[in-house]
């Protein structure tokens, strides 16, 4: 089952990246605090810890930076809710920005032009998008750690 | 009375509570404007693993096998979250 659910063709037909001619998601396009803007967005990446059980040599590496043993996942989806691209299997103190280059040598191939957005865990590229690293982020929590 | 003379009536008033969160929570300068609709174009990916780890509790509760069936997983979990 898993084999099968995870190799070629059901992964390939299901799991795919962006062509050419993938048009820009309608989300994006019909939203103008967006549009002008991200024109040339694709999707949105992350990394995502998920829970794994590992031998006991292995469990120094899997340890993340919460304390618990974990596998890290590098995964990128499109605005219809859909995942684009999914990188499984490093161990849980590894980096965003170590999985994303490791992604890049062995299946991730980012459109010329194009970019993901990624947070500020991910490094500086041509193929990604971060945020603005001084600036004030989640202006959210900026306002109700004000009002304490 | 509240510690500096203001009423906590007057704090909790709805209408004076939304101008408060207005004020505070909108962007002062260009770069934050961006990062705040960076995060809001950003906030689906953080949304679809909400919906893998909810929909698929074995990522939650991991089975004991071995690591390379493991790794495998999530790949399998999201073609099948994308043929759903």
């Amino acid at each position: 089952m898993l084999v099968f659910f995870s190799s070629p063709p059901f992964y390939t037909e299901n799991v795919r990246l962006p062509n050419a001619d993938t048009p820009l998601s309608p989300k994006i396009r019909n939203n103008p605090k967006f549009f002008p803007f991200f024109k040339d967005v694709v999707g949105t990446m992350d990394g995502t810890h998920l829970n794994c059980n590992v031998t006991a040599e292995e469990r120094q590496t899997a340890r993340d930076y919460k304390g618990t043993i974990t596998q890290n996942c590098l995964a990128a989806c499109d605005f219809d809710m859909r995942f684009q691209y999914i990188f499984s299997g490093w161990d849980g103190s590894t980096s965003d920005s170590t999985m994303f280059h490791d992604a890049c040598l062995t299946d991730l191939f980012v459109l010329g032009g194009k970019y993901y957005l990624a947070d500020a865990g991910f490094p500086t590229c041509e193929s990604l998008l971060i945020p603005f690293r001084g600036p004030r982020y989640h202006l959210a929590e900026w306002g109700r750690a004000e009002l304490r | 009375m509240g510690p500096s003379g203001i009423t906590v009536s007057f704090i909790l008033d709805p209408d004076v509570l939304r101008l408060t969160t207005t004020i505070l929570f909108s962007p002062v300068n260009a770069e934050e404007l961006f990062n705040l609709r960076h995060a809001m174009a950003r906030n689906v990916i953080e949304r679809i693993f909400g919906i893998l780890k909810r929909r698929f509790r074995i990522l939650v509760c991991p089975p004991e096998v071995d690591m390379v069936w493991q790794a495998r997983l999530p790949a399998a979990l999201a073609a099948i979250h994308n043929f759903i």
